[in-house]
This record gives C-alpha cells, sequence and structure tokens, in this order.
C-alpha cells in the first residue's frame, strides 16, 4: 500500500511531524485518518483501531497524548488552504478541501448562511484528513467475472455496507479495465466523482492512477455528469459512486439504452435492502444490471459474499466469502 | 603652506562627513512618510487581488513584487518565496518579508509592528474580512504617515542644516 503520506506531512504543524516521526511504522503505512478538533487529543485511524498523538507517535495509550492547540488549528487552516481561504468558496461550501496527494479534508465550523443556503464556514475548528490510499490489483480477481468473453462488460452494481471497500475496488475496476490489465484490450472509462473519491483531483489532475483512458469528471453531480459523459466524451463504462437517487436512476437508464456499460456502487447488504428503495428497485426491475458484487467486512474489507446475474443467480466465477486481495492489508 | 592645504582638506572632510551625516539623518525623515504611503497602497493592491480576483495568496504576493518599487517590493518578493515553501504560513512569510524591509526602508520598528499584526489573519478568513482587516492596516499607516510629514516637515530641513552648521563649527573650533 503506497500513498503519498508526504503531501500530508507538510500540512501539520512541526511538533506534530516530530511526533509522528516516532509512531509504529506499521500503524503509519495503514492509517486512514486523522481527526483533529480545537482542544481534543489528535485522533487516528489504521483499520479500525483507534490512535491518540502522543509522546510515542500514534500510541494507543491516554497518557502524555497532545491537544490541538487554537495555533495548531490556525497552522493547519494555513496551509491546508495554502494561506488563501478566501479563495476556497465552493470548497468551503461543500466542506471539504482536496489537497495535493489527493488527500481529502473535512472541514468542521460555523456555517454561514444566505437565502438558507450555506455560504461558507466560519471559525474552523475541525479537521478530518482522509488519507487518499489506492490497493492498485484488488479487483484483479474480480474482473474476469464482469467481462464476458466477447470482450463487453456487464453492467455491475457494487452492493456493500460503508467501510467494505467498496470505493477502494470501484477506483480499480476502473483502472484495471482503462489499462485493459488482463483483458484483450483497454476500454474508454469515464468517471464522475461527485464527491472527489474516485480520482482524487487536485486542480482537474488524478492524484490517483485511473488509468490511461479515463475521463473524470471532477466534483460534477452524479446524474448531471452521467448525461454529460454520454453526450460528449464516448464512454464504454461509466463509472460513479453511491448512487440510490431518482434522477441517478433515469441517467443510469438512459446510459444502459445507449448501450454504455454501468460500473455503480450503492449502500446496502441484500437484494431485499435493495428493492426497498424506489430508485434502485425500479433499476433492478428492468434489469439494468447484468451483475450485482455484494461485499462485506467480515474477513476484513474486502470480503466478496456473492457476485450475482441478472437472474440473481449465484455466479460460479467467485466463491462467496473469498477475501479480495490485499484489501485487507 | 603645506599645513595650511592640509588643514584645509582636513577642514573639508569634517564639515563633509557631519553634513553626510545631517543629510542621511534628514533622508530618513523624507524617506518614511513616501515608504508609508506606498505600502497603503500596495495593502489597497492586495486588496483587490483577494477581493476580486480571489487570487492565491502566493500569486497575489508575486503580483506586488512585480509592481511595487524598491524597498517595498522587498515585503512582498521575501513573502512570496516563503509562503510558496510546502508547509508554510502566512504568517511566517509575512514576518519574514517585514525583517527584510525594515533592514531597506526608514519604517520604525512601530510602522513594522502595525503590519506584523496584519500576518496572523492574513490568508485565514473570507474575502470580505480579508479587505476589511487590509483597510483597517492601511488606515493605521495613513496615521502614522500623516504624523511622518509633520515631523519631515519639522526635522527635515534643520537635520540638514545641522550638518553642514555643526561640521563648520568644530572646524572653528578645531582651528
Amino acid at each position: 500500500m503506497q500513498f503519498d503520506w508526504m503531501g500530508i506531512y507538510a500540512l501539520l504543524p512541526a511538533d506534530w511531524q516530530e511526533l509522528i516521526r516516532l509512531s509504529n511504522p506499521v500503524v503509519l503505512a495503514r492509517l486512514q485518518e486523522i481527526r483533529v478538533r480545537q482542544g481534543q487529543p489528535v485522533l487516528a485511524y489504521a483499520t479500525g483501531a483507534e490512535y491518540l498523538l502522543g509522546q510515542k507517535g500514534f500510541q494507543t495509550q491516554a497518557i502524555g497524548a497532545v491537544r490541538a492547540s487554537a495555533e495548531h488549528i490556525r497552522h493547519l487552516l494555513a496551509t491546508v488552504s495554502k494561506n488563501s481561504l478566501y479563495a476556497l468558496e465552493e470548497e468551503l461550501r461543500s466542506g471539504y478541501v482536496t489537497v495535493a496527494g489527493g488527500h481529502r479534508i473535512g472541514l468542521a465550523g460555523r456555517a454561514v448562511v444566505e437565502r438558507g443556503r450555506v455560504k461558507t464556514l466560519k471559525h474552523i475548528t475541525g479537521f478530518n484528513i482522509r488519507l487518499a490510499r489506492q490497493v492498485k490489483g484488488c479487483a484483479k480477481r474480480l474482473l474476469p467475472a464482469l467481462v464476458s468473453s466477447t470482450g463487453l462488460v456487464d453492467s455491475t452494481l457494487i452492493v456493500s455496507p460503508p467501510q467494505a471497500g467498496k470505493t477502494t475496488l470501484l477506483r480499480d475496476l476502473a483502472r484495471a479495465l482503462s489499462t485493459g490489465e488482463g483483458l484483450k484490450r483497454g476500454y474508454k472509462v469515464s468517471i464522475i466523482d461527485e464527491r472527489s473519491e474516485l480520482a482524487a483531483c487536485y486542480q482537474g489532475v488524478p492524484q490517483l492512477d485511473v488509468g490511461p483512458r479515463s475521463d473524470v469528471l471532477d466534483a460534477c453531480p452524479k446524474a448531471e455528469g452521467m448525461m454529460m459523459a454520454l453526450r460528449s466524451l464516448s464512454p464504454e463504462v461509466l463509472v460513479t459512486d453511491e448512487i440510490g437517487r431518482r434522477e441517478d436512476t433515469e441517467a443510469i437508464e438512459e446510459a444502459v439504452h445507449c448501450g454504455v456499460s454501468m460500473l455503480v456502487t450503492a449502500h446496502g447488504q441484500s437484494f431485499e435492502e435493495l428493492e426497498r428503495r424506489p430508485a434502485l428497485a425500479s433499476l433492478l426491475n428492468q434489469g439494468a444490471f447484468g451483475r450485482f458484487v455484494f461485499l462485506s467486512n467480515r474477513q476484513g474489507p474486502g470480503t466478496i459474499e456473492g457476485v450475482y446475474d441478472r437472474q440473481r443467480r449465484t455466479s460460479a466465477a467467485l466463491k462467496g466469502g473469498t477475501t479480495l486481495e490485499r484489501l485487507g492489508d | 603652506m603645506n599645513v595650511w592645504a592640509i588643514k584645509l582638506f582636513a577642514a573639508l572632510l569634517v564639515v563633509f562627513a557631519t553634513s553626510m551625516t545631517g543629510f542621511s539623518v534628514a533622508r530618513n525623515y523624507r524617506e518614511r512618510p513616501r515608504h508609508l504611503r506606498q505600502l497603503q497602497s500596495a495593502l489597497q493592491g492586495l486588496s483587490t487581488e483577494i477581493g476580486y480576483g480571489a487570487t492565491p495568496l502566493p500569486d497575489a504576493f508575486a503580483h506586488l513584487a512585480a509592481t511595487t518599487r524598491d524597498p517595498i517590493s522587498t515585503l512582498f518578493s521575501v513573502s512570496a518565496q516563503v509562503v510558496s515553501r510546502p508547509g508554510a504560513t502566512a504568517a511566517e512569510a509575512w514576518a519574514e518579508g517585514l525583517e527584510q524591509l525594515q533592514t531597506k526602508s526608514a519604517l520604525f520598528s512601530s510602522d513594522i509592528q502595525i503590519l506584523l499584526q496584519l500576518g496572523s489573519v492574513l490568508g485565514l478568513s473570507d474575502k470580505t474580512d480579508q479587505e476589511r482587516h487590509l483597510l483597517l492596516t492601511a488606515q493605521q499607516l495613513q496615521r502614522e504617515e500623516q504624523k511622518a510629514e509633520d515631523d519631515r516637515q519639522k526635522n527635515e530641513r534643520m537635520w540638514k542644516y545641522l550638518g553642514v552648521l555643526s561640521g563648520i563649527l568644530l572646524v572653528i573650533v578645531l582651528v
């Protein structure tokens, strides 16, 4: 697992940098999230476990834990905004900033509301730093189950509860299809990345590898983005994360009618659960998807619970209970 | 004859030295209001960059470094350089720029203090807030400029005369 840890490092106050250097390297390598709040201990999360920043780096004991001072917060605000908070109006409205390296930093503060809509954030005192990480090759074993012998990609719905690796899997599927890894050829892929999570674009350039044939519509609303991509980017595969709204359904129907394969994800655990959501139920009824992949956390992130075809029969390619390679690290 | 020539030369040297000292003090009185005035318009420029252009601070500093005159441009060129380093804050950069500015300008340390306060808020709030802070600082500088102008009128000429005359006096006493 590699990620641009240095990109985050440079943002942090110098005294924290020194402490973090003392951390167990294994913890650092698995770090997913750093949470900073004024007056509170600095927390980090790695594969489900919680750590505090203290005299031994990220540690489990509360002794010697450091707290974020107003000065620390000011430092973070300066570095995260590149000293130009006033230039980040759009980002503040959406509540997060993407920095070089593709890491996403969620912000908490006081909302300034104008005409019933959030205009900007003021008095920012909370940072949730989510490290962008890519698990290249994690889709390798799944890929053959999604591409038919004639080279057509089945429209696939990846269903999983949170933190089970669906975004990571989706990203690698997009990368593998775009690269043509283990396939006869590469596919033209369009990624609608509403929350800048899939490609982690920084100033429009993907910070994570999404393949050489991928176009990314960054921060673009999903339904609108799917239509834009269909009109102008001539994709063979359309990739987007977390569908479930009405307008998404229409866009997906449109795409399927155009003969474009969809690769999408949704929250959930079972067909029954999906059918309770009207927008998804109508897609299921129409047979928009040719493959369903269910993920869970049972044996760590990326446990495949089952792969099903259009008729909801278990696909022979992958048995339930398989863990996707390296995703569980 | 030879001795008188040396004496004349020495006398001239003394007058020249004291005059120069006087002129340089006078020059500081003349330069300070000018520097304060230039700073005000530079801050106004920065306000425009932030308010209308939403230019990121490192770029805004660089623009101002190019459009202001020495020694004010030093402040912005140094700040632009420092703020572009990864992990640097605007406050650090601004402080470093001001340090350089102080050595090159006729500004008092009280003037530098006013500017230093601005550093802690630069870039850390929305446009309106930034504009307000910049305006406030410019107004403070304007007040200082008026005082500096009064000082200049009182002291500039006096120090020029004082330099020359004290030199002549010294020569008379010594001869």
